[in-house]
């Protein structure tokens, strides 16, 4: 343990004698502090906070993860290539040792950089406050911007299933009027399919969750009462109407496991804003899943646009802080990923080479939805051999990819969202821990079997 | 000598370089067999390309043997255990350059396992030893290569290695720093440390060794004890104060006895080096103040530890 100690205070401290530290926490001090006051929003404090805080940190933690492969790669190569390994090497140490050493010495560095960001963020949050010239808006602050609300989505897999059985019968149904038109002159194609997937599928969700006049909707919502606070539960949506001029008009209900009614309110407004709503958390049964319904009274037609959040329900589960601290605990993890990643790389490759693939490998995290999007539309329906080998190939480029790519919490955090540890654990956690170790493991074994002469003519 | 602990054992050790594919590139070292038993001060030598370094990496550990059993202290090189027990410096000394030459050593003294206070009592010891104890805490970024190298020895002597692998070691020093390592490298085996050390100056091997190995293509073409090695029993040398024409004349015909071979009288000349240092000692004493290394301040306490008893006994 002392060995890597000593190893990690060494590249700590000649980072920073080099400059390159240095210069790396005032580069991103000042794009946090520039970007949290350079953007605005629209003028209403809690908005104005979180918008400027989420530039902030994206800024500020996008210029770090990039900074510090490039840090791990030039520790550790460097190195090797100016032959102080060699006599490193030639001490009674496990070159493991020195690998684990390189990686806490950058990974320091990086916790630095990041607790001194967050407490520039402070000191420019405060200021920001105590010159914002509304005082009334500074009063709603505690509930609005120092408390996180935990946030839930209502269970869509019961409607994804009936959509995709929808989708399936109609794609059938298309097939078969092909094969008995198949001799007519004329083409009776089925408009449905022949609109394209996507449209198909938007079109198939669309009705799958149209209320009709008089008729109702109900969702499913997970969450942990034990670990709400504050008096209320908030239902944030939006609705859609078929008669946009009229007001939409029903009632939202809260039913226990025996289907009792347990609360209620009348809801009339203006379709197409947004709304939300307080439910008293006294009336809110206290089991895991909570059953919310809408009956529509207004006779109109009308739809939560759920795929695209327009249905959420927030409980208070903890103040800012909590937030910060579980926020930096992830955002932290993703650092130790990438450094462990460009040291990998340092081991096997030469120092441009490491370099470059550190930064393809990042760079390519950050688009893993793109191709997971087109992973999605490979398989979706009875894809052929050729298909399925090459989403394989896919699949795996997305598994090494984003792993890398930081997990969502900057944005959960700067939008009072509490950080959702289970469900991130659950989620991130498993992929995040296989990839961890694996890069490890690669770069450990090559450091360690290999070659110093082979390491450094590589 | 015979019961000395055998601390390099070489059977049969061949190092082949690959290229990419597979295919033998370089044969470096060729069926090597060699011991080096403890005290001894024995001179790799051979041109470049010999296998020299390939031969210290092996035994380092930082190259792997292609065929063949090698033992360092009874342990494969690969053994960190080993590695407690040998010092080396290298033929070019990379050191953090952002660090000072005190700290270069407490983060060595700290890879070594060394209790805090001892190593802060050797470095001390090692630093006025080298001459660097006035710019120790200088960077070593700010250092000549001679200055590194200095730095670079009281590394590989932080540990009182049984063991000492000595590339080049008084390439690039001034001629003080070589005779101080000339001077230490006698101490040291006098203590009965072992020294291999490799060296395009083959006086320096011939002043302070005690066997050779000559390598040349990976091969070893000459091993033994250096006065066995380089004797000619075919001639002598007296040496005696200075006497006249007349006298030299009548030896000449007792010792040659009218045969027709060659007799040669001359004055000796001291060496270079002599000279050079006496100069530098005479300079050294009027205190001219100067910013890079001093003359070294004898051999390190804890490495004559045991030497002087032995001597008063």
């Amino acid at each position: 343990m002392r060995k890597i100690a000593s190893t990690a205070r060494i590249v700590f401290t000649t980072t920073f004698r080099r400059g390159a530290g240095w210069g790396l926490l005032v580069f991103c001090v000042i794009s946090a502090v520039f970007m949290f006051f350079a953007t605005n929003s629209d003028s209403t404090l809690v908005n104005e906070l979180q918008l400027r805080f989420r530039y902030s940190l994206y800024a500020f933690t996008t210029i770090l993860n990039i900074s510090l492969l490039y840090f791990g790669c030039v520790s550790l190569r460097k190195d090797i290539d100016e032959r102080r390994f060699h006599t490193v090497s030639a001490a009674p140490v496990h070159r493991w040792q020195l690998f684990w050493g390189h990686f806490f010495g950058i990974f320091s560095l990086g916790v630095v950089v990041f607790l001194a960001c967050s407490a520039a963020l402070t000191v420019s949050c405060a200021i920001f406050i105590a010159g914002w010239p509304k005082p009334e808006e500074k009063a709603g602050l505690g509930e609005k911007f120092f408390s996180t609300y935990y946030l839930c989505y209502p269970d869509l897999s019961g409607i994804m299933d009936g959509i995709r059985a929808e989708y399936e019968k109609r794609v059938a149904q298309y097939n078969l009027a092909l094969e008995e038109h198949e001799h007519d002159d004329e083409h009776h194609h089925h408009d449905d399919v022949w609109k394209g997937r996507k449209v198909l599928l938007d079109d198939i969700k669309k009705e799958r969750q149209i209320i009709s006049p008089g008729g109702t909707g109900s969702w499913q919502f997970e969450w942990n009462p034990a670990s709400a606070r504050g008096e209320f539960i908030l239902l944030r949506f939006k609705l859609y109407a078929n008669v946009q001029r009229s007001m939409a008009k029903g009632e939202w209900r809260i039913t226990d496991d025996s289907g009792k009614t347990v609360w209620h309110s009348k809801f009339a407004d203006y379709p197409f804003l947004a709304h939300e709503l307080k439910i008293p958390l006294e009336s809110v049964p206290k089991e895991r899943q909570l059953k919310i319904s809408f009956i529509e009274e207004g006779g109109n037609y009308i739809i939560f646009p759920v795929h695209h959040g327009g249905l959420l329900m927030l409980y208070n589960s903890g103040g800012l802080f909590k937030n910060f601290v579980l926020a930096t605990v992830f955002s932290l993890s993703h650092m130790a990923l990438l450094v462990a990643l460009s040291l990998t790389y340092s081991s096997i490759f030469s120092f441009s080479v490491a370099v470059f693939v550190s930064m393809a490998t990042f760079m390519t995290g950050l688009l893993s939805g793109f191709f997971a999007k087109i992973l999605d539309d490979l398989t979706f329906f009875d894809p052929s051999f050729a298909k399925v080998v090459f989403s394989f190939f896919l699949k795996v480029g997305l598994w090494l990819t984003e792993s890398a790519k930081a997990p969502p919490v900057c944005r959960m955090f700067s939008e009072g969202i509490s950080v959702p540890v289970a469900k991130l654990l659950a989620e991130w956690g498993p992929g995040f821990a296989a990839y961890f170790g694996i890069v490890l493991a690669i770069g450990i074994i090559s450091l360690n079997k290999k070659e110093i002469d082979k390491i450094l003519q590589s | 000598m015979s019961e000395k602990e055998i601390m390099i054992s070489c059977r049969g050790v061949s190092k082949v370089f690959y290229n990419f594919w597979g295919q033998a590139r370089v044969k470096a070292l060729d069926g090597l067999d060699f011991e080096i038993r403890q005290g001894t001060v024995t001179g790799l030598l051979g041109p470049n390309g010999a296998g020299k370094s390939t031969l210290i990496k092996i035994l380092l550990g930082h190259l792997y043997p292609t065929s063949g059993d090698l033992r360092v202290l009874g342990e494969s090189p690969r053994d960190v255990k080993a590695k407690e027990r040998i010092g080396y410096l290298p033929e070019r000394t990379s050191f953090y350059t952002n660090l000072t030459a005190r700290e270069t050593l407490i983060f060595f003294a700290d890879l070594l396992g060394l209790e805090r206070r001892e190593a802060m009592t050797r470095i001390s010891q090692l630093l006025k030893m080298v001459g660097l104890d006035n710019i120790g805490r200088r960077l070593v970024g700010e250092f000549s290569h001679g200055m590194r190298k200095r730095l670079g020895l009281a590394q590989a002597l932080l540990n009182d290695p049984d063991l000492l692998l000595l590339d080049e070691p008084t390439a690039g020093m001034d001629p003080v720093g070589c005779r101080e390592i000339k001077d230490l490298i006698v101490t040291l085996r006098e203590r009965g440390k072992t020294i291999v050390l490799t060296t395009h100056l083959l006086a320096d091997v011939q002043d302070v060794g005690d066997t050779i190995m000559i390598l040349y293509g990976g091969h070893l073409h000459a091993a033994g004890k250096i006065e066995e090695l380089l004797s000619r029993p075919e001639e002598i040398t007296i040496r005696c104060p200075s006497v006249s024409e007349d006298k030299i004349e009548r030896a000449r015909k007792i010792l040659i006895d009218g045969k027709d071979c060659p007799f040669e009288v001359t004055h000796p000349i001291r060496t270079l080096e002599d000279y050079f240092l006496s100069v530098v000692q005479e300079a050294g004493a009027s205190n001219i103040e100067i910013s890079g290394a001093r003359r070294g301040e004898g051999v390190a306490q804890y490495l004559r530890n045991g030497l002087e008893e032995e001597k008063n006994n």
